[in-house]
């Protein structure tokens, strides 16, 4: 289909609607209509209030509220929300020798099996005891407190704590339910304790020595 | 952003970083002290006295104290806690005049512990000239006392002894021979053979 070039430089502005002839000022109507039409739809690509929005919420991180409970609430905001952070390479190559020290740290502490931090040894306590309430572990190493608490978490009733000790012999007794000193019936070796009962023995090895 | 959240940065982190490298010293942080609590004026005046009396025979003080809180924990309490901690303070002055001004704690209580247990003093101190190191000398007089408590002779408990820790055994594994050694005596096994057979099941 092809347009009149009458119509189309009408259209194009060059004519005025008087200069049509009669038989194209009809279709110039149809065209003048066509165009309303399309001027009334909205913009493509963005909602009609996006502008009001994008405007709203540049307010909203922009301007701080005054009070106490503003700022912690904005402080929150800054800690969740996720933004680029630029470092130079310097404090960069300090921040990645600080987390290797501390990743080192992990590893000695609790990936490595029997080794603490800090060169003592950790060892593993286990008593069965299914009737009891409580359990806890006293002896030289923490001053006879019983202070130290196992765990029984699948309820099987064998009660355990994991604790780091100095290499050397220690002596120790489980406390059940708080009131019931008791030896460990697993342990190598008994000790008299002076007190008419036994203590339990446990010798931990240096570690260059295990 | 503004200023102070990224002064707060380092901040942050040298606290982080300094709780983590604080940690191992709280963990070995120790509870205080607890001579007086629960005891009579009478009670900790005697037991001060002890104290003081083996400290000025070179008995570390903390050894009779940490003696004391076992027995506080344990509740003894009065007359019998003065007599175990007489008794324990009379076991570590022998045992210091034993094995000389220059061994650790340790090895005073560990040959406190095996004189107790019937090891011959001249044992102990040939024992401990032939183990200077600690770590070997205190583990080897507790099996040492241990072989000698179930029947072993002294002479070949004390070389079994030598010859496991000059094979390396240590902490525990030195610990499960003289377990080892009962159970084969318990069973009706002759305890000077049993430690041989023991020792010879290590090589």
């Amino acid at each position: 289909m092809t347009m009149d070039p009458r119509l189309q430089t009408w259209l194009d502005g060059e004519l005025e609607l008087t200069e049509l002839p009669d038989e194209l000022r009809a279709r110039a109507a149809d065209w003048t209509g066509l165009l309303d039409d399309v001027r009334t739809l909205p913009a493509p690509g963005a909602a009609p209030d996006a502008a009001a929005r994008v405007m709203a919420a540049i307010r909203t991180d922009t301007v701080s509220d005054a009070s106490a409970l503003g700022r912690a609430r904005d402080g929150l905001l800054w800690l969740v929300r996720p933004r680029p952070i630029r470092l130079s390479p310097l404090l960069a190559a300090a921040v990645l020798v600080l987390a290797a020290l501390s990743g080192l740290r992990v590893v000695s502490g609790g990936g490595s099996p029997g080794t603490a931090a800090d060169g003592r040894v950790y060892v593993q306590f286990l008593i069965a005891a299914p009737e009891a309430r409580s359990v806890a572990l006293a002896g030289d190493f923490n001053e006879w407190s019983p202070s130290i608490e196992l765990s029984d978490p699948d309820r099987d009733g064998v009660w355990s704590a994991r604790v780091a000790l100095d290499a050397g012999v220690h002596e120790y007794m489980f406390v059940i339910d708080g009131t019931e000193w008791q030896p460990d019936p697993n342990s190598l070796s008994y000790a008299a304790d002076g007190f008419g009962r036994r203590n339990s023995v446990v010798a931990v090895a240096p570690l260059d020595q295990t | 952003m503004s200023d102070w959240r990224w002064r707060a940065i380092p901040v942050c982190a040298a606290l982080v970083f300094g709780a983590a490298a604080t940690a191992p010293a709280q963990e070995r942080a120790r509870p205080p002290a607890r001579l007086e609590r629960g005891l009579s004026q009478e009670t900790t005046a005697r037991l001060r006295e002890i104290i003081q009396r083996a400290e000025r025979e070179g008995v570390p003080p903390e050894l009779l104290q940490r003696k004391v809180n076992e027995g506080l924990s344990k509740g003894v309490r009065g007359p019998r806690l003065e007599q175990a901690i007489e008794a324990y303070a009379r076991r570590l002055v022998a045992a210091r005049r034993l094995a000389g001004d220059d061994v650790m704690s340790d090895v005073l209580v560990a040959a406190a512990e095996a004189a107790e247990r019937g090891v011959p003093p001249d044992r102990i101190r040939a024992f401990l000239r032939a183990n200077p190191n600690p770590h070997r000398s205190v583990v080897g007089l507790r099996v040492f006392g241990d072989l000698l408590d179930a029947g072993v002779p002294a002479g070949e408990a004390a070389r079994g002894v030598n010859a496991s820790l000059d094979r390396g055994l240590r902490g525990e594994r030195l610990l499960a021979l003289s377990a080892a050694v009962r159970r084969r005596i318990a069973r009706g096994e002759e305890p000077s053979s049993a430690l041989r057979a023991e020792i010879d099941g290590r090589r």
